[in-house]
Parts: C-alpha cells; sequence; structure tokens
C-alpha cells in the first residue's frame, strides 16, 4: 500500500463513526467517539466524488485553515482523513450555537453574558487575524457554543488569507445581515475591519435578540443600516463616495442607535460605536478591542460554564445545502444567502445542535 | 501577490516568518523530529515561540538533513521492490494471456534516489513554466504548487508516479488554495493530451499525499520582510537595495527547486536569497543589528541567536539554494525518462494486464461492500419495523385462521 494511504488508514482507525446527525446536499454531519478515550466527536463528511471542478473550494479552504488555526476560541479540527473519495473532517463535538442561545425566549442575559461572549468572539479572532486570515462569514450560528460554555468560531468556508497589496477580493462574503457597508457597495479591497463590523452586528443583537439590521436585499441592507444609523458624511468616511458599486443612499438623518444596547452601559455602547464606525480604516481592530474599557470595568464576564444554553437537547435537522456547498461555477463568487426569519434555523449543517 | 514590491509598494511583513531567523534558537536540525513524527498526534492548542512554530509546514514537514537523505533512501528501496515484484507478476499475468513478455530491465538499471530527485526538479521547473508562461498564473500558486510536488514525493516514489501526471494535478489543486481556481476545462485546455479526468483522478491522491495540510508558507513574504528590515539603518541603502532585488528575488525562485523549505525556515531562506544577490548588504545590517543589540545593556539577542551561529545557518542555505540555480542536464533527464518507462510500476500504467487485474480486484471489493452496507441496512431496517414483535396478522375470520407461523410449523 502506498505510503500516504498506510497513514491515512492509520488515521481514520483512531475514530469510531456513529449515527448522522446531519444531511445535505454535499456534507452529512456524524456524531462519532475517538476509540481510545471514548471523547465525543462531530465527524463531517464531504462528498467530493460528484463535483466538476475536483475538491470544492469551500472544502478546501476549510481545511486549509482549520489545520493552521489553533486557539480555544476556534472550533478544534483533531484529524482529516479520507474513505474513499470522502474527505472527513474529525471535529470538536460542540453542543450548540449562539444562534440557538439567541432564539431561545426562556433564556434571560445578563450584559455580563453578553460581554463574555463578545471577549471570546474577539479572542478567536484576533487570533484569525493575527495569522493573516479573513473570516468572512461571521454571524451568530457560526458562533458554536461547547458544553463547557466556551465560544468557538467555525465554519471558515469564505475565509482566505490577506495581506498582498494589489490582490483584488470578492465582495460578495458575509451573510447579508452581518455584512459592512463597503461590501455592500463593493470594495475589492478590504481589511479585518469587515469582520470587525460583523461582531459589531452580532453584539447589538444579542441585547435585542433580534437581527440589529436585517435587509431584504443588499440594496435594502444599505437602506436599514443608515435608516438605523444615518447617512455616512465624507467627514465620517472619507472617500466612500469613490466606493466600485456607490449609489447615493443618503437623506437618512443622523440617529443615537447606541440607544438601542444601553444595557451595556456607557463603555459597552462605546465598543458598539467602535466596532459599527461606516469608515473601516478607523473602525477597532479585534485586538485593540481586546483592549476596550467595556472588558475591565463594571461587572465582570460571566465564567462560560455560567452562561445560558437551551436546555433542551437540539434535534438534528438539515444541513442548508448552501451552507456546505460552494456554487459549483467558482467558489469566489459563491453567492451568500441570508437566513430567513421565518425559515427554522440550520444550524446542523456544521455540527448539529 | 506581486512581483513587483518596489520601495512605494512595500507589502505587509509576514510577523511570523520575516523578522525570525529561527524563533526559538533551537540549531536547525533540532526541531527535527516533529518532521518525521506520526500525523496521528494532531495538536492541540499550544502556543509557539512564533506563529510560524504553529504551522502545518513546522510541524510536519521540516526534517534534518539526514531524515530527508534516510526517507528518501528508503521510498526509492521499497519502489524498487514493489516494482520488481509487480514486475514479475505482470510477466506471469500476461503470459497467462497468452501474450510474449520482455524480460524486464535488472534492478540496478531502476532509478536511484538521485534519478528521481531530478525529474521531480525537472518537472518542478516545468511547473513554472506553464504557470508563467500558459496560465498568467500569480506567484503563489507557483510556489505553492511546486511545494505540493515536493512534499508528494516525500510519500511516493517517480516510479509509481510519474511526476509529469503529478504536476498538473498539484498545479490545479494549488490553484484553488491560493484563491485563483481555474475551470478544469480551461486548465486542460493548456496542457496537451490531458483529459479532465486525468488531472481530477490523482486529486483526491495528492490531497491526501499532503496529508490535507495546504497553506505552505513560502519565503516570499519574509522576503519582502526583509527589504523593511534592511531599511531600519542609520543610513538606510535604499539604492543597493533597490539594485539587489531582482537578483534576491531569482535565487527565491531557484530555491524552490531545492529542499531549502525542508531544512530551514522560510525567513531563513529569504535572508540566504538576500545574501546570495549582494553579500555586503546583508553583512552590513546583521553587523548593525548586533552592534546596537550590543550597545543597549539588557537588549536580547537579534533574531535569537547569536552572530556566529546565524552565519553559520546562513552559509549552509546559501550553498542548498546556490546549488539549485544550475541549469538542467536535459540529456541526463531524458536518460532518465527512457530507464523510467522500464521499471514503472506495472499496477500504476493503464493498460498492463496486471492494472486490469487490480481494477477487478478492487471493484469485486467495492461491490461486495457495498452488498454488506445494504444488507446491513436492510437488517436494520427489519430490526426497526419489528420493534414492537411482528405485525399483527389482520384475521377477519377471527380463531379459524390460524397465525401465519404455523403454517409452516412442521409439527402442527
Amino acid at each position: 500500500m502506498d505510503l500516504a494511504a498506510l497513514e491515512n488508514q492509520t488515521r481514520a482507525e483512531r475514530w469510531e463513526k456513529g449515527v448522522k446527525i446531519g444531511e445535505g446536499t454535499f456534507a452529512n454531519v456524524y456524531k462519532g467517539t475517538e476509540k481510545a478515550t471514548g471523547r465525543k466527536i462531530a465527524i463531517k463528511k464531504i462528498k467530493v466524488g460528484e463535483m466538476k471542478d475536483g475538491l470544492d473550494m469551500t472544502a478546501l479552504r476549510e481545511v486549509k485553515f482549520l489545520q493552521e488555526l489553533h486557539h480555544p476560541n476556534i472550533i478544534g479540527l483533531l484529524d482529516v482523513f479520507s474513505v474513499k473519495q470522502n474527505v472527513n473532517l474529525v471535529l470538536e463535538f460542540l453542543d450548540t450555537d449562539l444562534e440557538a442561545v439567541i432564539r431561545d425566549k426562556s433564556l434571560i442575559f445578563q450584559p455580563a453574558d453578553i460581554k463574555s461572549w463578545t471577549a471570546m468572539s474577539l479572542r478567536g479572532l484576533e487570533y484569525i487575524h493575527r495569522n493573516g486570515v479573513l473570516h468572512r462569514d461571521l454571524k451568530p450560528n457560526n458562533l458554536l457554543i461547547a458544553s463547557t460554555g466556551e465560544l468557538k468560531i467555525a465554519d471558515f468556508g469564505l475565509a482566505r488569507e490577506f495581506g498582498d497589496a494589489k490582490t483584488r477580493m470578492t465582495s460578495q462574503v458575509i451573510t447579508r445581515w452581518y455584512r459592512p457597508p463597503e461590501l455592500l457597495w463593493g470594495a475589492r479591497y478590504y481589511s479585518p475591519a469587515v469582520d470587525m463590523w460583523s461582531i459589531g452586528t452580532i453584539v447589538v443583537e444579542l441585547v435585542l435578540r433580534v437581527p440589529f439590521l436585517a435587509g431584504d436585499s443588499d440594496i435594502d441592507q444599505l437602506k436599514k443600516t443608515f435608516h438605523a444609523m444615518g447617512s455616512p458624511t465624507e467627514q465620517d468616511w472619507p472617500g466612500h463616495t469613490k466606493l466600485p458599486d456607490y449609489h447615493e443612499v443618503a437623506g437618512y438623518p443622523p440617529n443615537p442607535w447606541w440607544n438601542l444596547v444601553s444595557p451595556l452601559g456607557r463603555d459597552g455602547q462605546n465598543l458598539c460605536r467602535e466596532l459599527l464606525k461606516f469608515d473601516p480604516m478607523a473602525r477597532v481592530s479585534a485586538k485593540a478591542a481586546l483592549h476596550h474599557k467595556f472588558f475591565t470595568t463594571g461587572e465582570r464576564p460571566t465564567a462560560p460554564i455560567l452562561l445560558p444554553k437551551p436546555l433542551a437537547e437540539l434535534r438534528p435537522r438539515d444541513i442548508a445545502p448552501q451552507d456546505v456547498a460552494g456554487m459549483p461555477d467558482s467558489g469566489t463568487k459563491r453567492k451568500n444567502t441570508t437566513p430567513n426569519g421565518t425559515e427554522q434555523r440550520s444550524i446542523a449543517r456544521k455540527l448539529f445542535a | 501577490m506581486t512581483n513587483e514590491p518596489g520601495p512605494s509598494r512595500p507589502s505587509k511583513p509576514a510577523s511570523g516568518t520575516s523578522g525570525v531567523a529561527n524563533g526559538s534558537g533551537k540549531t536547525e536540525n533540532g526541531a527535527v523530529a516533529s518532521g518525521t513524527a506520526t500525523p496521528a498526534a494532531r495538536a492541540q492548542p499550544t502556543p509557539g515561540a512564533s506563529p510560524f512554530h504553529e504551522t502545518s509546514q513546522f510541524k510536519h514537514w521540516r526534517y534534518s538533513r539526514e531524515a530527508i537523505t534516510n526517507l528518501r533512501a528508503e521510498l526509492n528501496e521499497k519502489s524498487k521492490e514493489v516494482t520488481a515484484r509487480n514486475m514479475a507478476a505482470e510477466k506471469e499475468a500476461q503470459q497467462s494471456l497468452g501474450h510474449t513478455f520482455a524480460d524486464p530491465p535488472p534492478q540496478a538499471a531502476y532509478l536511484s534516489v538521485e534519478d528521481e530527485l531530478l525529474l521531480v526538479r525537472f518537472y518542478c521547473s516545468q511547473c513554472s513554466n506553464i504557470c508563467r508562461a500558459g496560465f498568467g498564473l500569480p506567484e503563489a500558486v507557483e510556489a505553492t504548487a511546486i511545494s505540493y510536488i515536493k512534499r508528494f514525493y516525500l510519500k511516493n516514489s517517480v516510479m509509481e508516479w510519474h511526476p509529469k501526471n503529478i504536476m498538473p494535478t498539484a498545479l490545479f489543486l494549488a490553484a484553488k488554495t491560493t484563491n485563483h481556481p481555474v475551470p478544469i476545462e480551461a486548465f486542460v485546455a493548456k496542457l496537451k493530451g490531458f483529459e479532465p479526468s486525468d488531472v481530477l483522478d490523482l486529486e483526491f491522491l495528492v490531497a491526501q499525499s499532503l496529508g490535507f495540510e495546504f497553506w505552505v508558507r513560502g519565503a516570499d513574504k519574509p522576503l519582502r520582510g526583509w527589504y523593511l528590515e534592511f531599511q531600519d539603518q542609520a543610513i538606510p541603502p535604499t539604492d543597493n537595495l533597490q539594485r539587489a532585488l531582482p537578483a534576491a528575488l531569482e535565487y527565491l525562485s531557484a530555491s524552490r527547486y531545492s529542499d531549502a523549505e525542508f531544512l530551514y525556515s522560510p525567513a531563513q531562506i529569504a535572508l540566504a536569497a538576500w545574501r546570495l544577490a549582494n553579500k555586503e548588504l546583508v553583512d552590513n545590517f546583521l553587523e548593525f543589528k548586533y552592534q546596537a543589540a550590543e550597545a543597549e545593556e539588557g537588549a536580547a539577542l537579534p533574531f535569537g541567536a547569536p552572530l556566529a551561529e546565524l552565519r553559520i545557518v546562513l552559509a549552509e542555505v546559501e550553498a542548498v539554494v546556490a546549488a539549485s540555480t544550475a541549469k538542467f542536464d536535459i540529456k541526463k533527464i531524458k536518460e532518465v525518462d527512457k530507464r523510467l518507462k522500464g521499471c514503472t510500476n506495472p499496477e500504476k500504467v493503464p493498460g498492463t494486464a496486471l492494472y486490469i487485474k487490480r481494477k477487478a480486484e478492487q471493484e469485486a471489493k467495492n461491490a461486495e461492500a457495498k452488498a454488506e452496507k445494504a444488507a446491513k441496512a436492510a437488517h436494520a431496517r427489519v430490526a426497526d419495523d419489528t420493534i414492537f414483535g411482528a405485525p399483527i396478522a389482520s384475521t377477519k375470520d377471527g380463531e379459524s385462521n390460524p397465525p401465519q407461523a404455523a403454517l409452516d410449523d412442521p409439527f402442527a
């Protein structure tokens, strides 16, 4: 047997595959255990046999980045092995995700809980950015929650490296409700600031318990954004009118939207404003955000184990095909689907829940 | 990625790989064990001395000279054995089909480690040509594809998989993992005699041989990082830098055909490329750095190592890189390739009797596994259905109709 096949086999033998807990067009998720320790794991089996252009870009990106990123606030990729023409990712087993937590109306959040989730997200994200990677799909259902209450960033299917001058990137990334205005206006050169905007909208959502800026289309998204926060001026955001897909969405008056997050106190409101600055150059970085007063004044962040968590075990659901598959024509052109409020959430996709 | 950084557009130095010559101060060969360690043990979050120390490249693709030499010798030896065995099997299979079979060449004519390496390197350079002339793909794709090819042949032998077949697949895969995907039809259109399936069928094998580790840390970012570092002097040698850059990039390119990336860190390779381009430039800079550190009380050693130690490593890397600038001996390559035709593992050559036989065996095995799975599923279904016992027979006539099972009872 070839050396590579042999190595693959020894890897595969470490894991026991259990029942299927999620199913989709391009990937299935199974519960499983590590044979040596009995530890619970999840196996994400990506079917690649039938793809026209071979191994799928989304799957390749996910594997590429999870292989390199090791952090307590990032989902752990424990192993990769193949059976026939399928790639199997062995992932940490995680109970639920932040979206399920937000939607569970029986749970009551304290400001200290929100502080804790925000801090954990920022820690993971700071590490991702420090390693030269953009996540490009942060949203509550990509922030998974372990049984210990720890938050872990998952789904690197849209991630990419950054830092090479002159490299054009697609602006069709990040689920619409969490997408910053520079991408909505078609920016092709952007920075980690795009992920920071997403975190900002997630923090506000943690307070409101509904998505902060829920546009029905890309144009509506800009309208909703400026309706809530006021249209940007040249002073707020120098040069924004030069963006490739710029169209005027003027006329919305400034609005003290941060009153929406008053439960977080003055420091919390200030952090939200820093995260949701229109000008990406002025938007706070993950590292700077972690040093924000919000985390060191007032109540201490709740210990992960004490954070609110849905009681009922969530049942497996279908994996939404768009969540596990790139568009067949080209990975970079992949359209984002926006979560639809009336639709059942599809958290099972990544793991189960 | 651009080829012309120029002073006006310095690209961001990679934080982990640019300034650190050898982060932990460990000797080069000391860090090697991890390269040959079993892939089974995947690390849990452990902060490394620098981000580079956390990469899969550092953990799984770094070797000592001895380790890499032994590895290749073993692989070559094993392939010779397998090939010889399969040659004999092929002869038998052909003869049983009533064909004549010319005696295979003696094992002495099989490829040596050096022969294998020569071919691999040649196809690495071919890969560069295709990237530059054929597709106009950025250098990041080229660099990654070459690393994939070299890594592939640390797990496989040329006698089993010809590099002319592996190279396109490695390139196709690298284009995807570096965000420059090329649709398969457009891709094969540039390669004479290749069908989409020729490329795609091997993709899985290549990905598997790479251990599904796709991120390769090249020396290009550190090279640009050094460009910025060099300017951090009392009198920045701007003109010299500008003049030396093209040569440094040439050496960087050449370094990709060598083993440098398996033996040294990207930052070390980049510094060596600069020193080969302009010795004085680098020496002055190092002199300046170490003197500045000496003058300051309690300052840490620059680059985590004393100057003398750094110089030794640098000289080693330079030798490795410089050696790979030599022109290819096309005559020798042709000779090796010709010899390879006689000693390719027949199991891997479509059309040989052995290939057909192995394929049939595999198909039979697959069919068997499939049948077994189906039987298991059917069994599970039955078990599910009968969880509350067998269905109760709907009996209209009541007791006059005995239960089904009793009908088969010979003792009834």
